[in-house]
């Protein structure tokens, strides 16, 4: 009788620890990397017909430079980043793949691609523990917490009908809008490579820009 | 919501009224989300557990409440379909941390089969309040969704003494159904929720006077 009890303490001894531990982990952490952090949006416009381009050959006109938004402040910047020349590169092989072709007199283009970044810098803070009570030292009050920041960077890609353009009534022609964002807290080669790869994604899930003859 | 104190109340009555039984019960839970709940998060979770217990009115029937926690959560890397109105749309993909966190929160009668200090089969009906919250974290964003829920829970089991003392084992089937309440995450309607459970745990048993 009394091994049995023992035997029945223990296990439920055991089932608490093995609940314990099966609870303790939740919200695993997954292990996720820098790239996990990036996410690719787009954006059409359900009416318009892509495949109606085809009818001019399909051309577009691009910037050679890449609009920089300036944080805050607002504004365009004129420096070039590290990663614009790539970027601008990797759309055109896309727009290319897709069946466009690239103008450089935006008076002879079907649509306009424009091509925008901006960055922001975010702080989060955790107060401590103690942060509402009086202590024993300076600075009395508010102790414990601490702080961290990440840079996360935005690349904007507008596709724009020219004939949709209406300054009046202030409508910007948008037809098709991709949009990439990730963490800037990465080496160079890394970020650069992530950008591509978004930029192709981006394309992925936009086949409806596909010109198909 | 007024159902929130009106299921308190109900918790309170069935704790003062005669009765020969107390029983307790806690479990761990496996859990299977169904329905709209299965699109969402897809895997069966281990990470669960409730809290029961059972005032006798009689040798076979009882009354109680339960309450615990189940959590779903799992990586995704399906890509969402956005639906922006004023004809427009779009998607949205990255890799996503998708969890729904469920409390119920339910009072419950149940009718026990066989004897007491024997192995007793149990069928029940809990009623009451589901306070979920669905989580998506995409990229460096967390989108909360919470809600209660009035809901349903029936569930039928075993509970097998374990050599004529008080404590027992406690193997139980559940089916939880939490009605429609609020929106979706993506704004829409049909914010419901369905899953199962099997629970796996101990029964304790004392005499109340």
């Amino acid at each position: 009788m009394r091994k049995m009890k023992q035997i029945k303490l223990l296990l439920i001894l055991v089932f608490f620890a093995v609940t314990s531990v099966v609870l303790t982990s939740c919200y695993p952490d997954y292990g996720l990397t820098t790239s996990d952090y990036d996410i690719v949006a787009t954006f059409k416009e359900d009416a318009n017909d892509f495949q109606a381009y085809k009818i001019d050959g399909a051309t577009y006109f691009m910037p050679d430079s890449v609009k920089r938004i300036l944080d805050n402040v607002g504004g365009i910047s004129s420096e070039v980043g590290a990663y614009d020349q790539a970027a601008l590169d990797e759309i055109e092989n896309q727009m290319t793949a897709y069946g466009y072709t690239r103008v450089m007199n935006p008076q002879n283009a079907d649509v306009f691609i424009n091509v925008g970044v901006t960055s922001s810098e975010n702080v989060v803070y955790y107060p401590g523990y103690w942060y509402g009570w009086y202590g024993w030292y300076y600075p009395w009050y508010g102790y414990g917490g601490y702080a961290y920041s990440y840079t996360t960077g935005t690349l904007f890609v507008t596709m724009i009908d020219k004939s949709k353009i209406d300054e009046v009534n202030k409508i910007t022609g948008a037809v098709w809008a991709g949009a990439i964002n990730g963490l800037l807290e990465d080496t160079n080669a890394n970020t650069a490579a992530r950008v591509i790869s978004s930029i192709d994604k981006m394309f992925e899930q936009s086949p409806y820009l596909k010109i198909i003859e | 919501m007024k159902i929130k104190y009106i299921t308190a109340l109900l918790v309170f009555i069935s704790f003062t009224s005669f009765a020969q039984e107390l029983l307790t019960n806690v479990t761990w839970n496996i859990g299977l989300p169904v329905s709209r709940m299965n699109q969402y998060t897809t895997d069966v979770t281990y990470q669960g557990f409730t809290i029961s217990g059972r005032r006798f009115l009689d040798k076979y029937n009882s009354v109680g409440f339960m309450t615990g926690w189940n959590l779903f959560n799992e990586k995704s890397y399906e890509t969402i379909d956005l639906a922006g109105g004023d004809n427009a749309s779009g998607t949205l993909s990255g890799t996503q941390v998708r969890s729904v966190n469920s409390f119920p929160l339910l009072v419950g009668f149940h009718h026990h089969y066989g004897k007491r200090d024997d192995m007793r089969a149990f069928v029940g009906l809990n009623a009451g309040m589901y306070y979920i919250l669905q989580r998506l974290d995409i990229g460096v964003y967390r989108i909360d969704n919470d809600n209660w829920h009035f809901g349903l829970a029936p569930e039928a089991g075993l509970i097998i003494p374990f050599d004529g003392d008080k404590t027992s084992f406690y193997v139980g089937a559940r089916y939880n159904y939490a009605f429609d309440s609020g929106t979706t995450l993506g704004g829409n309607e049909n914010n419901f929720y369905s899953f199962y459970e099997i629970n796996l745990g101990f029964s304790f048993s004392s005499k109340w006077f």
